[in-house]
């Protein structure tokens, strides 16, 4: 569970986020939305504990991110290529991370088979170093290094843009499977309201740094697109 | 009218650049020194020339100099192939808007021409011109020297931009371009054909005959010309772009290390970085080259206190190369450190032991100087305690206050992204306490108590390391979101 307590970011004076309050409970599709400068990358960098908060403060099952790296054990997260090592092959890549989160090396195999459909026969065995692959390519990679962490919570930064349509609802699939296996919290940004409706229940608009809406349907991803449709209609 | 704009622009660029106010201070301190050496060079103009007459040799003093200028031409092209940047622009940036191809091109190539700094030398000259040259060979001859000066200056500089251009910091073509000047100087030195002589005998003859200064002037056309005619081949963005394919399998993967854990991927890590770009292999290898370093400093003529310094030179210099910029290698990928599961022990430790690995190699290899040196042992142990105790710890906990980002995919061979003063002016006085201290202990007791102090204090240091660490883990916490911020400014 993630719970965030009167927090304020401010840079140069200026306030670029303020969420009085927020939970979001264990395996809840958590979607963030909102125009450019809105502060969504900023609330992932902030509960991944890359950026320091102006007051307040985020907890991770009741710790606080800012004091504690217990958290880490549990979250995965992919948000730009500054979470890649371009420096590495794919493969090279996966092992890493994925002994960093404890995975034997056939958990990692068995993980890279089911990701096959994913990497379209583009990734995996090309001897070319993360750096040398496309944006998009790239992008499978770290969401893939993401999931295989097995997290409890996972945060992507705008998972769909760069991807072929292929991708983007194969991309789909496999989160909403995942998340139901594993009862995962997933928090994901976007600027496609299509796909954040198809794989989010919970849907938060962020307007200038503020929260101004927070919709939560049962599973009716119409009836969220409408609304979220409406509220950037104007 | 479009190169003024370019102009003002590359002012802009450096003065909104992030960073350019923070460092008021090291530019204060730098700004100083170049004041001092400006005043030396004005001194030495007015002075070099009595002194030169004083010279037992038959020529006069502008003879002496001037049998200097060719070397000064080989010299000056070296140092500003090496230290003056290139004259860029974000070419994409003005390939697209319509600005002539034609504007472009004479912007990055005269640039530099209307730089006052590119003729420092004339501080030099023209004193030296009027208080020596004007005496002995009339106001002709005088504006002749300094003409000469102004064209050499020239010349150097369109020269250096071209090879720096044509080179591309491949590292082999310029190894080519210091076999050339070294072949140079050993004609001189084996008295096959004399630069000097000729230097004399032209520049002479040059600076009293204006015919001479309009071909000085013509031959600055040629390295123009060269970079027109390279600007015409060599336009297009997509030729700068053209990536390497790496060969993936002739990559290290140090596997042996997979077995130690999380700390031993990280350690992995960091090796895989620094083999597998140019600038940072280059400074490996530059590690083994400060090992022969024994045979200036441990020679019988040497004081005990320069002895020490050598040591610890030879054995602190690959940590110090590497420590400085602990994190700032990682700045490519640092938050994927920060935010996967990784703790800032497990980061501090892989890099605290790698840097001791960083020390006992160079100790190790060192060891044969007990063979060649008498008594160099203790040296060369203590040098390795004082670094393993005092000396990486220092570097860990200073390297967080870098945070200038490192762009190791830059291609250039002679990459100094990060580098600022502020290194230098924290890490050079610790790597020199104990040459400094050596003298005052050897007053105060025996000739052996400096080493048992020196080297009980870096045994303590070695012993207190699990405190340093966590002392490092505290302020590697406190200043990890400074860091981040910094690195992920893409200058």
């Amino acid at each position: 569970m993630i719970q965030i307590n009167s927090l304020v970011k401010e840079y140069s004076g200026i306030v670029v986020l303020n969420i009085p309050e927020l939970t979001i409970p264990q395996g809840e599709s958590f979607g963030l939305v909102g125009n450019n400068g809105a502060g969504k990358t900023t609330l992932f960098r902030l509960i991944l504990d890359l950026t320091a908060p102006f007051t307040g403060d985020i907890l991770i099952d009741g710790l606080t991110v800012a004091r504690h790296e217990e958290w880490k054990n549990i979250t995965a997260s992919f948000l730009d290529e500054s979470f890649l090592i371009d420096f590495y092959t794919p493969e090279e890549y996966f092992v890493f991370v994925g002994k960093l989160y404890g995975r034997a090396k056939e958990e990692i195999d068995e993980f890279l088979l089911e990701m096959e459909e994913l990497f379209n026969g583009e990734i995996m065995g090309k001897k070319k170093l993360i750096r040398e692959y496309s944006k998009g390519n790239q992008k499978k990679i770290g969401i893939a290094a993401a999931l295989l962490g097995k997290p409890k919570i996972l945060i992507l930064d705008e998972p769909f843009t760069a991807l072929d349509p292929t991708s983007q609802i194969r991309l789909k699939r496999i989160l909403n499977d995942y998340r139901k296996k594993e009862n995962m919290t997933m928090l994901i940004s976007s600027h496609d309201l299509n796909h954040i409706t198809d794989v989010c229940s919970r849907i938060v608009i962020l307007e200038k740094g503020r929260l101004v809406r927070d919709i939560e349907t049962a599973g009716d991803s119409l009836e969220l697109l409408k609304e979220l449709e409406s509220y950037f209609n104007v | 009218m479009i190169t003024t704009t370019l102009f003002r622009q590359s002012i802009l660029k450096t003065t909104r650049k992030k960073g350019f106010y923070k460092n008021v201070g090291v530019n204060i301190v730098m700004a100083l020194f170049a004041l001092y050496m400006l005043g030396s060079l004005l001194m030495l103009g007015f002075t070099l020339g009595p002194l030169l007459a004083e010279l037992p040799v038959a020529l006069d003093p502008v003879e002496i100099l001037n049998g200097g200028f060719l070397y000064c031409i080989l010299f000056a092209l070296l140092m500003r192939y090496f230290i003056q940047p290139l004259n860029t622009v974000d070419l994409h940036v003005y390939q697209t808007l319509p600005i002539a191809r034609k504007s472009l091109v004479n912007y990055l190539i005269y640039k530099p021409l209307i730089n006052p700094v590119n003729y420092f030398w004339l501080v030099f000259l023209l004193p030296f011109a009027f208080k020596t040259v004007m005496p002995l060979y009339g106001s002709l001859a005088t504006a002749g020297f300094i003409i000469t000066g102004v064209t050499i200056s020239m010349f150097d500089l369109q020269l250096a931009s071209y090879l720096k251009r044509l080179f591309a910091g491949s590292l082999l073509k310029i190894i080519g371009l210091l076999v050339v000047i070294a072949a140079i100087i050993c004609l001189e030195v084996f008295e096959i054909f004399s630069i000097a002589k000729l230097s004399t005998n032209y520049f002479t003859y040059a600076i009293q005959h204006p015919w001479t200064w309009i071909v000085q002037l013509a031959l600055v056309i040629v390295p123009i010309s060269l970079q027109y005619n390279y600007f015409k081949n060599n336009y297009y963005i997509d030729a700068y772009m053209k990536k390497d394919v790496t060969k993936v399998d002739k990559l290290q993967s140090f596997s042996f290390l997979e077995r130690f854990g999380r700390i031993g991927e990280i350690v992995a890590l960091e090796l895989k970085l620094l083999m597998r770009h140019k600038r940072t292999k280059s400074l490996i290898w530059m590690c083994f080259v400060y090992v022969f370093f024994g045979f200036l400093f441990f020679t019988d003529i040497q004081t005990d206190a320069i002895k020490v310094m050598g040591a610890i030179l030879i054995v602190g210099l690959m940590a110090l190369s590497y420590g400085q910029w602990v994190f700032s290698w990682n700045s490519s990928h640092f938050d994927a450190l920060l935010a996967k599961n990784i703790t800032a022990r497990d980061l501090v430790l892989a890099n605290y032991l790698l840097m001791l690995a960083f020390t006992v190699i160079p100790f190790v290899l060192s060891l044969f100087y007990i063979f060649i040196f008498d008594n160099v042992f203790p040296y060369l142990l203590i040098a390795f305690l004082y670094t393993a105790g005092f000396v990486i710890p220092l570097l860990i906990y200073f390297a967080t206050f870098n945070t200038k980002r490192i762009d190791l995919n830059n291609k250039s061979a002679l990459n100094y992204q990060g580098t600022t003063m502020k290194n230098f002016l924290v890490v050079l006085p610790v790597m020199f306490v104990p040459m400094i201290l050596h003298p005052i202990l050897s007053v105060l007791g025996t000739g052996t108590s400096f080493f048992w102090i020196v080297g009980g204090l870096g045994i303590v240091g070695v012993l207190l390391s699990p405190l340093f660490i966590n002392i490092c883990v505290k302020q590697f916490n406190k200043r990890k979101y400074k860091m981040a911020d910094g690195f992920r400014e893409v200058e």
